[in-house]
């Protein structure tokens, strides 16, 4: 499913941010990226998701070498095969649940399928909310319909990015569960970024990425 | 949920910014509206009432006088002249028709023309009821003298002297109505027409004495000539030839009328400029708000982006907000203008002057959605730009 090659990513005339030899995701299994704060979790995350490019090496997710692809390629192969997950579970406040589904649907360049983002929102069991908007949810109903967004396009890989930090230990299994249970239901593949040791006890896999590479000596 | 349907639901989320953008532009519309409006109006009202008159002959003064009161009857005439003059032009072989008036009483603020019925032919009037005068002391009704009169065939009324109500009455001479008019549009409408002898016999009295008969017929006179040329020649010499040969004086509408416009141009332009400063400062509000919605929202932004919206989809949707605004603004503007119009509309009526049709739409006043569209792409440029430029991935990590 994603598959790393001497990854290089550095702002430039800076040091390497990120360096990262080799690395590869099978489908529809789950890796969490560990390390200390710093350490390039979220770089790591957005040259995944394609936000970013590598200042070498590659990048390849679902076959595809996202290098490759034309920014708005790019975009559209983002908002169509990878979901992703924020701190926050930011939705769009203007928006309704159902809203927030549809405008995914909308911006990845698929048809608007009210159904299919019904059926969504009931795997994440908010259906009952689907005309609320964000400020009158919960925020574990947010956290539901952030991720019934990131997976209503049917993605084949799911990015979360420190999805449990500031949640108590409640919140965290619970979330944990969340993201488990819809990728294995959906038959997506689960990237998580984290600092979060408690989550080690779910996603047996890490990718364990050390504190700030040292410049090598020319 | 496209990106139209987006950009509508974060006008929505604050009503009250976007009410000011949309008034702003409304009223910058509105106004620069409200004079294209009636100057058209005004402008369409006076080549009705000009049409098929090449010049304006009367007695000396002011041209633009003689003109607003010969053609317009917006103004009292500047004099008259004598018959004998009027007759002698009459047969100069320049001109193919001569209409006489002769204005020196009203009837409740409006004009008794004495005239003939070629006065009528002249602005295509028809009778809606009744007949025309045969006989002096039998006056026609334009439509709106009618309307506002409240008279009709076979009612009888006295004229007095002058324009004002109130002023010395002709109490012993009696008109009779014998036909009214339909609705021209043209100042036909405003008019109590009757023939050239009652005006004369209304100030004369009748006299019996047939000396004095004579000396008074000999000096009668005759208010303003209408005058329409036999060749577009005329318009080089005959002019002048009044102007420098006689004791007249002639003026061309369509000159006169530019000359006015000119001059009442002026006025039109500091309302446009006025217009243009609302339109201004719409622009400076609506770029406020969009420069700050864009720092507001970009985390909204950045979400948009990880949900593989391309940067020109974010320029486009802030564009969209934009140019909603705009149009809404301008149709509400367009609206405004016609309202004003109609106020001011609504005024000259009670004033008598000309009549301007408040809610004729034509389909060139969607050329004022221009100024509005035009003014939001401005306002949208550098945010849109922004946006599209913005770094999602810093945005993201900085909130992570």
């Amino acid at each position: 499913m994603i598959r790393l090659e001497h990854l290089r990513f550095g702002y430039s005339g800076g040091d390497d941010v990120l360096r990262l030899d080799e690395f590869a995701l099978d489908p529809e299994s789950n890796v969490l990226v560990v390390g200390p704060s710093g350490c390039g979790k979220t770089t790591l995350l957005h040259l995944i998701a394609g936000l970013l490019l590598p200042t070498s090496g590659s990048v390849v997710v679902d076959g595809q070498d996202l290098s490759a692809l034309s920014p708005p390629a790019r975009d559209r192969f983002r908002g169509r095969r990878i979901g992703i997950v924020l701190q926050q579970f930011h939705l769009l406040p203007t928006l309704t649940a159902m809203q927030n589904l549809l405008v995914a649907q909308s911006i990845a360049g698929l048809a608007v399928d009210r159904a299919a983002a019904h059926v969504m929102l009931t795997a994440l069991g908010v259906d009952d909310r689907v005309d609320a908007y964000p400020h009158q949810l919960s925020v574990g109903q947010q956290q539901r319909v952030a991720i019934a967004r990131a997976l209503v396009n049917r993605p084949r890989l799911l990015l979360a990015d420190e999805p449990t930090s500031n949640l108590d230990d409640e919140a965290c299994a619970s979330v944990a569960d969340l993201l488990l249970t819809a990728t294995r239901q959906h038959a997506v593949s689960l990237v998580i970024a984290t600092h979060d040791t408690r989550l080690k006890t779910k996603i047996p896999r890490q990718l364990a990425l050390p504190r700030r590479p040292v410049a090598v000596a020319a | 949920m496209n990106l139209f349907q987006l950009a509508w639901s974060y006008l929505r989320a604050r009503p009250l910014g976007t009410l000011l953008n949309v008034l702003l532009l409304a009223l910058g519309v509105g106004t620069i509206g409200f004079v294209l409006i009636v100057n058209g109006q005004i402008g369409e009202s006076l080549n009705r009432d000009a049409q098929g008159i090449d010049l304006v002959v009367g007695a000396k003064g002011s041209p633009i006088q003689l003109m607003l009161a010969g053609i317009f009857h917006l103004d009292v005439p500047t004099g008259n002249i004598p018959l004998k003059s009027a007759q002698e032009l009459a047969k100069n072989p320049l001109i193919r028709r001569v209409v006489p008036l002769s204005i020196a009483d009203s009837f409740r603020g409006f004009w008794i023309v004495g005239t003939t019925p070629e006065y009528i032919d002249l602005y295509h009037g028809t009778l809606a009821s009744g007949r025309v005068w045969n006989d002096r002391m039998q006056a026609v009704f334009g439509a709106t003298v009618a309307a506002h009169t409240k008279l009709g065939v076979g009612d009888r009324f006295v004229g007095s002297h002058g324009l004002a109500e109130g002023g010395p009455v002709h109490g012993d001479s009696v008109y009779t109505v014998v036909g009214v008019l339909k609705p021209t549009g043209t100042v036909l409408d405003r008019l109590v027409l009757v023939n050239t002898e009652s005006v004369w016999f209304v100030h004369e009295g009748n006299i019996t004495d047939p000396e004095e008969k004579e000396v008074i017929e000999a000096e009668r006179q005759v208010t303003v000539l209408l005058v329409q040329y036999a060749t577009p020649l005329a318009a080089v010499t005959l002019p002048r030839k009044i102007n420098a040969e006689t004791n007249m004086q002639a003026a061309s509408p369509a000159y006169e009328t530019a000359r006015l416009f000119k001059m009442i141009g002026v006025g039109a332009d500091v309302i446009r400029a006025f217009g243009g400063v609302v339109l201004a400062t719409a622009a400076l509000s609506l770029f406020i708000a969009l420069y700050h919605a864009l720092n507001e929202r970009a985390y909204d932004i950045a979400v948009l982006r990880t949900l593989g919206a391309r940067p020109a989809s974010i320029a486009l949707m802030l564009l969209l907000e934009a140019l909603i605004l705009a149009v809404l603004g301008g149709v509400l503007g367009l609206l405004l203008a016609h309202g004003l119009a109609a106020v001011l509309a609504w005024w000259m009526v009670r004033q008598e002057s000309i009549p301007i049709n408040a809610w004729a739409f034509s389909g060139e006043e969607l050329w004022l959605l221009v100024p509005s569209l035009f003014t939001a792409l401005l306002a949208a440029l550098l945010p849109s730009w922004r946006a599209a430029q913005a770094n999602i991935s810093a945005t993201l990590a900085r909130r992570a």
